[in-house]
């Protein structure tokens, strides 16, 4: 009689324990991360008699959570793309809002400016209109200030989000790092069961990790989870994390990754998710996209200043060769744009504007020389580099007669020259005197306009930018590429969130809560429960009527 | 077999179409609103280059609309005041001729003598015109020299003048040079000043003929240049017709498709809403 109380109440507590499972996937079926749990229920030893083997009872052997490896592995990658399109996507946007649909910006600016330009050519003498000229050559250098600033501000916007972006990296790798010992040990102390929940979380963390930079995860069979970055840095070794440091620098924002110590640079590795999408976005759209803008801006002012300096001014004086001018670099721009950092004393000219490219480049010191590469491109364009050296095809001449060679140790040994940056920044009138805006022709009087008329036809020229395309062809091809990179990550990004969407929905199925599916098992359990107490109850009513009898 | 959906797809994927159709909602609203489509680089690249050209190029042939009418007053000015100096000249000769012809008393001499004088000032004055802003028509770029200080001074302008651009490639002449009228004014002054001619000689009638034939050939130019400026002004409208046009089919709403996509999206998000809603409510704990 007593095995069949302690075999009905054997069921009771197993029951109960399922309850208590069923009642905590019903609280979390709405937790982030949070995998179904089921119970394990199993019999108990049986009790070997002469008449057979009686059973005796239930025992709950084990709580185990709804995973599936190949959907998790699935939705990481998946989730590192996604935060990389996202990131890449947001600053596209944002170039996009700077830029404008072409009818408000930097080319509706120029247009106004040769407008303005006929304008003088129409009246020559007229003060007033000279005047309104230079007050549209003004907006216009104002403009350029702006649409700089803009994107400076945008710049310095993805900087400080990297940098954010950084320190979310390093909060989640130092809990994982935590929950990676906490596992461990739990491991080490119940080796038959699971801690659920806390794999949940880790598991949560390591998909959220995998939304912020390109990881790979690696199970170390002890119950840790290492997590690698790029070329395999270890970002979480078990119980360890190692910090990263996002941080501009003067030649550009770096990733370093800090490992007893020691700081390693790992910015080209990182490609993926929202930090590589972030910096990507800068260094392949924002700052080639920067540097074109320069390009044209300062081959119109150079077409400009060149034109007007051919002319006479109202009082019969040669035209100003600064109409425009760039922090100094002005008449023909021929001058150092920036070196960074300034210190290293390299120094760059710009020997022909048409051979300009929007390309940025870079000194490293590799091997024992300097070789000169075009930033984003790891092959040198030119090897073991000394002295002042014209870059062949790039209008520009380097000089590094005062570099070190070798650097020491506390020196530079990348050095980092934008031919581009500062044009916008600085851009700026040089003529401010309506008089001397240069609308005659060489020894003509001021009713001439041939100077005018030639300075107001730049805008129609075909050769003004790169020896081959007009102003506004330079804009159009502008917004057009842009315009495809824009649509072109749009695209990929959609593509992308549906990828997620549904391996997400996929990975909810296979280990999600289904709270009607909750339901019938709680009927069912509430039933097993009840025909459990019912045993009780008649195991009770046998042993009073067995006690009635004996008394 | 199904598969099971966990509780969380169903509210993940209502509200996941709910800001779906939200986010259409708005950009339809948006287009009606403005009257303009959101024309952005990462929709349509292409159009948006195409907008950069379009653009530019209303913008200049409306300047080239705005230079038009510029060199139509001044074409206007010169047309009259070149058609003063041929009427002008035209007096002269017949004077001329009158003086040189029949007997006149010294009364009637002086009369002539008088209109000489008057015809000096006139078309001194008309050689000196001015436009609108003070400069000088027909001086060449000197434009803040007169032409003539006096019926007896040289010319003090030069032959250069204004070009104005009316159409890409196309300028009209719009500064003029009053070089040639010096004989003629030299004449007009001779006759009316000095009391011991009583003849036009022949170097003297020419120099009249000689100015009324730059008078004449001036206004031809003009006047061609007046016929190129309205041929400008017409294909420049025309040109501007079609731009503006393929702009506005580029640009511009078109309701009937913004308010049929308003209407469906509106459609769609009450139906995620009353899904939502109703699956949702349904629960077998609603039953227990």
């Amino acid at each position: 009689m007593a095995d069949f109380l302690s075999t009905s109440v054997s069921g009771l507590n197993s029951v109960q324990r399922a309850l208590d499972v069923l009642s905590h996937n019903i609280s979390n079926a709405y937790t982030e991360g949070y995998s179904r749990q089921t119970v394990t229920l199993s019999t108990r030893v049986p009790q070997q008699t002469g008449q057979g083997s009686i059973g005796s009872g239930t025992a709950l052997t084990d709580v185990s959570r709804a995973f599936d490896q190949f959907l998790n592995g699935t939705l990481q990658t998946a989730l590192t793309e996604q935060g990389r399109l996202q990131q890449r996507d947001s600053v596209l946007g944002q170039m996009e809002d700077i830029l404008g649909d072409g009818s408000n910006g930097l080319s509706r600016w120029m247009t106004d400016f040769f407008n303005a330009a006929q304008d003088v050519a129409n009246n020559p003498s007229d003060v007033a209109v000279r005047t309104s000229f230079l007050g549209m050559a003004s907006s216009l250098a104002d403009q350029v200030n702006t649409l700089d600033r803009r994107f400076a501000e945008l710049e310095q916007g993805i900087d400080r989000q990297a940098s954010r972006t950084g320190s979310e990296i390093n909060e989640m790798t130092g809990e994982l790092s935590k929950l990676n010992a906490t596992i461990v040990d739990l491991r080490h102390t119940f080796p038959d069961h699971e801690p659920n929940d806390l794999l949940d979380r880790r598991d949560l963390l390591l998909r959220n990790l995998s939304e912020k930079v390109d990881i790979k995860t690696f199970n170390d069979g002890e119950g840790n989870v290492n997590v690698t970055l790029g070329n395999g840095e270890w970002l979480v070794l078990a119980d360890r994390q190692n910090p990263i440091v996002v941080a501009p620098t003067a030649t550009g924002t770096k990733v370093l990754v800090q490992n007893k110590g020691q700081s390693k640079d790992i910015t080209s590795q990182v490609t993926g998710g929202e930090l590589g999408g972030l910096l990507r976005a800068k260094t392949e759209v924002l700052d080639p996209l920067r540097a074109e803008l320069g390009r044209v801006v300062l081959s119109f002012a150079d077409a400009f200043n060149t034109q007007h300096a051919l002319g006479d001014d109202l009082d019969g004086n040669q035209g100003s060769a600064s109409f425009f001018t760039v922090d100094g670099l002005s008449p023909s721009f021929v001058g150092q744009p920036k070196v960074e950092p300034a210190a290293s004393g390299v120094t760059m000219s710009i020997t022909n504007i048409d051979e300009l490219s929007a390309s940025d480049f870079s000194l490293k010191y590799v091997s024992n020389q300097w070789n000169l590469y075009k930033v984003g491109d790891d092959t040198p364009i030119m090897s073991g580099v000394s002295g002042s050296v014209a870059v062949p095809g790039e209008g520009i001449t380097i000089d590094l007669s005062s570099l070190p060679d070798p650097p020491a140790a506390h020196e530079p040994r990348e050095i980092v020259i934008r031919p581009m940056a500062g044009v916008m920044r600085d851009f700026t009138m040089g003529v401010t005197d309506p008089r001397a805006v240069a609308a005659a022709t060489d020894g003509a009087g001021p009713g001439d306009n041939g100077n005018m008329l030639a300075l107001s036809g730049i805008g129609s020229q075909q050769d003004v930018v790169h020896g081959d395309s007009s102003l506004n062809n330079a804009f159009a091809n502008l917004m057009a590429g842009f315009g495809s990179e824009a649509r072109g990550t749009r695209v990929s990004l959609d593509a992308q969130s549906l990828l997620v969407t549904q391996t997400q929905d996929r990975r909810e199925s296979s280990v999600g809560v289904n709270l009607d599916e909750e339901a019938a098992n709680l009927v069912r359990l509430q039933n097993h429960y009840m025909a459990l107490s019912k045993s009780i109850s008649v195991a009770d009513t046998l042993f009073q009527s067995l006690l009635q009898a004996a008394s | 077999m199904d598969s099971r959906i966990s509780s969380a797809t169903y509210f993940n994927q209502g509200l996941a179409g709910m800001t779906t159709a939200q986010n259409a909602i708005a950009k339809a609203m948006q287009e009606i609103s403005s009257g303009q489509k959101e024309i952005r680089a990462s929709s349509d690249p292409s159009t948006t280059a195409s907008l950069v050209e379009l653009d530019r190029s209303v913008s200049r042939l409306q300047q080239y609309q705005r230079n038009a009418d510029a060199a139509d007053a001044r074409l206007g000015q010169a047309e009259n005041t070149l058609q003063g100096m041929s009427e002008t000249l035209s007096r002269a000769r017949e004077l001329a001729i009158q003086f040189n012809n029949g007997v006149h008393d010294d009364v009637s001499r002086q009369a002539m003598r008088d209109e000489f004088g008057q015809l000096r000032d006139q078309m001194l004055s008309l050689a000196n015109t001015r436009d609108e802003r003070g400069d000088y028509l027909f001086s060449g770029s000197q434009v803040g020299t007169a032409p003539y200080a006096s019926a007896v001074s040289a010319f003090a302008g030069d032959t250069r003048g204004l070009n104005i651009s009316v159409a890409e490639g196309r300028s009209v002449r719009a500064g003029w040079t009053a070089e040639g009228l010096q004989g003629a004014l030299q004449t007009l002054d001779d006759m009316a000043s000095d009391t011991s001619l009583t003849t036009v000689d022949a170097a003297r009638f020419d120099s009249l003929v000689q100015a009324q034939d730059l008078a004449i050939t001036l206004r031809a130019q003009v006047g061609n240049s007046m016929n190129a400026v309205e041929l400008a002004r017409a294909d420049n409208e025309g040109e501007l017709y079609g731009y503006t046009a393929t702009l506005s089919a580029l640009r511009d709403t078109d309701y009937a498709s913004a308010i049929t996509e308003l209407n469906k999206q509106t459609l769609v998000l009450q139906a995620t809403q009353s899904t939502l809603a109703r699956v949702q409510g349904l629960s077998l704990f609603n039953e227990l």
